[in-house]
């Protein structure tokens, strides 16, 4: 379980320039890690369906 | 979903028209330049090309339509049909269709209807205008398609002014006794269709003085009744969950594989939105063009106007077998595989008012 959250922490790290590799944490609140905007959550709900086949709705977030 | 195959007949050419005027996303100070620079990479637009005032959807389209009859050589007489999809015709009625077959000069027996459709219009009409076609009647076809949307957008709403841009085509079809056959899957939604949607000015809501008034919503935003409502994230959840399962259908329908395909001209929505389809999909970036990051999301005029832009006068022999895909308001979802073989396809032309 660790490994594969590191890995999808990882994941959203590479999506997100402002982002520093490591400072995301499993316990963070990303809606309150950096600048939270629809488009961001576009660019989220992409890499999860992708890499994971899940389908997010906004009431997921 | 339909399976549906269409044979005999060949689309002789392509043509896209777009206003002359520029308007760059960098200059939107609505929103502030992160965000306008996060918009830019995410969404796609950079800029996009708006209509002067009065310059309307048919104005575009018949430019395209004289340009490509003139270079195929097609004596407007000899024309059967005109399809025209749009989602901002000429009035509410008549259909502009049948206005296009006056100013167009084709015969008073031409058949001339509009299709109100939008992003899956350029793929539902060209099964429905080529469906037409049959070697004793119509063996001549005109379908247009385009729309204005940079009217139906409020200035204070973030979430569509920015992504829309106007633009008109034509694409010339006839019959051909030894065409290749052409394959077409639909899909419809009614049940989502709040999710992209205008909600006054039709019979549901008539227009009142009331439709006008601003009001204010979640994010900043303020757009009045007569102007569009996107809901993002459902219209996106929608195009990344069936899109990519229609075209792996199509494929299996057509005995047909991402290999053996040319390209795939999908509907100019958001980058990030065909991305996600293209690799879920696994379709090399070269094999799926875009358009939107200098003309925006140009409704059903988005999928010709990317093959005028990609393949416009040249390489269009080596662009055979493409996969067009068109998804959206409705929500309404279409796919097809076409044979471009002899396909006149021009660059991208220019309204000159």
């Amino acid at each position: 379980m660790e490994l594969l959250i590191n890995d999808f922490i990882s994941k959203i790290e590479n999506e997100f320039e402002d982002l520093t590799p490591g400072s995301v944490k499993p316990d963070t609140n990303f809606r309150n890690h950096f600048d939270w905007t629809s488009v961001n959550a576009l660019v989220l709900f992409s890499m999860i369906n992708v890499e994971y086949g899940v389908t997010l709705t906004a009431e997921d977030l | 979903m339909a399976d549906i195959s269409i044979r005999n007949t060949r689309i002789a050419g392509i043509a896209a028209c777009v206003p002359k005027n520029v308007d760059r996303i960098a200059d939107y100070t609505l929103i502030s330049e992160s965000e306008r620079e996060g918009f830019m990479k995410t969404v796609g637009v950079h800029e996009r090309r708006m209509v002067s005032k009065g310059v309307v959807t048919s104005d575009l389209c018949a430019e395209a339509a004289r340009q490509l009859m003139n270079k195929l050589g097609w004596e407007p007489s000899t024309i059967n049909a005109l399809v025209f999809v749009t989602q901002t015709s000429d009035y509410v009625i008549p259909s502009t269709a049948i206005i296009l077959q006056h100013r167009l000069g084709l015969p008073e027996s031409c058949m001339a209807f509009d299709m109100n459709l939008g992003c899956s219009g350029y793929v539902v009409g060209l099964q429905v205008a080529s469906s037409l076609v049959n070697p004793t009647g119509i063996r001549r076809v005109i379908f247009l398609a385009g729309d204005v949307s940079s009217i139906n957008m409020s200035y204070h709403d973030k979430s569509t002014y920015p992504l829309f841009g106007d633009a008109g085509s034509a694409t010339a079809i006839e019959y051909c006794e030894d065409a290749p056959d052409a394959y077409f899957r639909t899909g419809s939604d009614g049940k989502e269709f709040d999710a992209l949607y205008v909600k006054a000015g039709g019979t549901r809501h008539m227009a009142t003085p009331e439709s006008f008034e601003y009001k204010e919503y979640p994010g900043g935003i303020r757009r009045n009744d007569t102007q569009m409502i996107l809901d993002g994230l459902r219209v996106f959840n929608f195009s990344i969950t069936r899109v990519p399962v229609q075209i792996a259908e199509l494929l299996d329908q057509s005995s047909a594989t991402i290999e053996s395909t040319d390209m795939f001209f999908l509907h100019q929505a958001n980058r990030i939105m065909v991305e996600t389809i293209r690799k879920k999909l696994r379709i090399p970036p070269e094999k799926c063009p875009y358009s939107i990051d200098v003309f925006g999301n140009t409704s059903s005029a988005s999928i010709p106007l990317t093959m005028c832009h990609t393949i416009g006068n040249n390489d269009a022999q080596k662009t055979q077998n493409v996969v067009l895909s068109g998804f959206g308001i409705g929500l309404s979802w279409a796919s097809a595989r076409i044979n471009l073989k002899d396909t006149l396809v021009l660059p991208v032309l220019e309204y000159h008012e």
